[in-house]
């Protein structure tokens, strides 16, 4: 009598477990171990053919699959270039608007994030690693040139055309001037281009990059600004 | 929120009791003794459970194994669709690769030894077919998926399932042949007790050992080669 009642309490306490976790790799194992127990408890109460195919078919063959189904999905790989305001590594931690884009967005999936950072474009084979890539990405310069990622559009900006010749975004001009590298005079300002920040999705991870469209057209517009107004000003 | 989180307590609660009671308050057994030695000697089989699932509700038990067929075309139907893993890497561990080995020897072995006693103690063909799918498993994990393909000749696997599953079939129609009722025990009953008893009991075991073995394996193998390991 004793054992069943502990069993019992033991199955439910478990299977609340799994329900409330966040991190599907954590509930996967815990639901392994809810399958042993509720295969120790068919034992007991006198079903040892079901305790068998529970045990073997619970505990092991479903957790393998459902971790290699998980395998794309339960960790995101994010490359970035370093840009003030939109992601870059401060004092406390990552901020800018991309990086809480991405955290708000791994949050929703219950993956986490890990971030690594670009020095430059020159090899795409390394660039392959990652889901996302990151970092003042504007979708007119990347448009056919990087054509194994698919790029998802998430907010607007300007193109200026400097007196070198150079075309650089809005935040990357803002940067710029804020460390004196460039005077606000060097702009040209009548070269203005529209175009859109970009995340870089590689074509492995396909599945990420339509739910990241997914998650952004969903987002609460005013959480998307809020965020925006925070980082960029 | 805290009205969610009442709900979640209460419904917490309610589940809790239903499973102690039902798991407190399982009904005693209603069959008599004469019963069991009823099925035992109609059937030969110790286990009134398998003498029940092959015997008396085989017609059952054959819909349940196109289920499972079913289930395995779906799974590798819908994983042909995505595209394959190019990089294949296996675990590269000097323990695991041997462990590997080990617990592929000992699951198949009792995979065997349970699919063979399934009419006489615990066990059966489902069973024993998803532990030797799983040492498969295991052992996959290590190797390459070329490898694989090599050592468990996947092409041929396939029409292995469907002989299989045809000569389910067959063994169930069989007995209107020689003058008997379909799905009928058309096999002598032996000695109790004996792995050779209990008429086409065991035959079935061993076939539906080889039908999950090969199934579950193959979920494995499309898994691995879409998705790639862990």
């Amino acid at each position: 009598m004793f054992l069943e009642i502990s069993l019992g309490i033991i199955l439910v306490v478990l299977a609340l477990i799994v329900v409330l976790q966040n991190k599907p790799l954590k509930a996967i194992i815990l639901s392994g171990a809810f399958s042993a127990s509720a295969a120790i408890t068919y034992f007991f109460i006198g079903a040892p053919d079901v305790a068998m195919a529970e045990a073997s078919i619970g505990a092991v063959f479903t957790t393998f699959v459902y971790i290699v189904a998980l395998k794309h999905s339960g960790k995101l790989r994010v490359g970035y270039i370093d840009q003030a305001g939109l992601i870059k590594r401060g004092a406390h931690g990552y901020e800018g608007v991309e990086y809480e884009l991405l955290k708000l967005f791994s949050e929703d999936r219950a993956m986490s994030l890990e971030m690594k950072k670009i020095d430059s474009f020159d090899s795409i084979e390394k660039l392959e690693n990652f889901d996302i890539i990151c970092g003042g990405m504007v979708e007119s310069t990347f448009s056919g040139k990087l054509r194994d990622f698919m790029l998802i559009p998430y907010l607007e900006t300007n193109i200026f055309k400097t007196k070198k010749g150079e075309k650089l975004d809005l935040v990357r001009i803002k940067n710029l001037v804020l460390s004196g590298q460039i005077s606000p005079q060097d702009i040209d300002q009548n070269t203005k281009e529209f175009t859109k920040y970009v995340f870089l999705i590689s074509k492995e991870s396909e599945d990420v990059g339509k739910a990241l469209t997914d998650f952004l057209q969903n987002l609460d517009k005013k959480i998307f600004n809020d965020i925006v107004r925070r980082n960029l000003g | 929120m805290r009205f969610k989180n009442l709900l979640i307590v209460i419904s917490t609660i309610i589940v809790c009791l239903v499973t102690i009671v039902s798991l407190t308050d399982i009904p005693t057994f209603k069959i008599s003794f004469e019963e069991f030695e009823r099925i035992i000697e109609e059937t030969n089989s110790l286990n009134t459970v398998t003498a029940y699932y092959l015997n008396y509700r085989l017609y059952d038990t054959i819909f349940e194994i196109f289920v499972f067929t079913l289930s395995i075309y779906g799974v590798v139907f819908f994983l042909n669709s995505v595209p394959s893993i190019e990089k294949h890497v296996p675990f590269n561990d000097p323990v695991m690769n041997f462990y590997s080995k080990f617990a592929f020897i000992i699951s198949i072995v009792a995979a065997i030894y349970i699919a063979l006693v399934g009419h006489l103690s615990p066990g059966g063909g489902f069973v024993a077919g998803i532990v030797a799918g799983t040492g498969m498993m295991i052992v996959s994990l290590t190797k390459n998926i070329d490898e694989i393909k090599d050592q468990f000749k996947i092409e041929n696997i396939s029409s292995y399932e469907k002989l299989i599953l045809l000569s389910v079939i067959l063994l169930t129609i069989f007995p209107v042949l020689i003058g008997k009722r379909s799905f009928q025990n058309f096999l002598p009953l032996g000695k109790t007790g004996r792995i050779l008893s209990a008429g086409f009991i065991p035959l079935f075991d061993l076939l539906i050992f080889l039908k999950v073995m090969f199934g579950s394996w193959s979920i494995t193998f499309y898994f691995i080669k879409h998705r790639g390991v862990v």
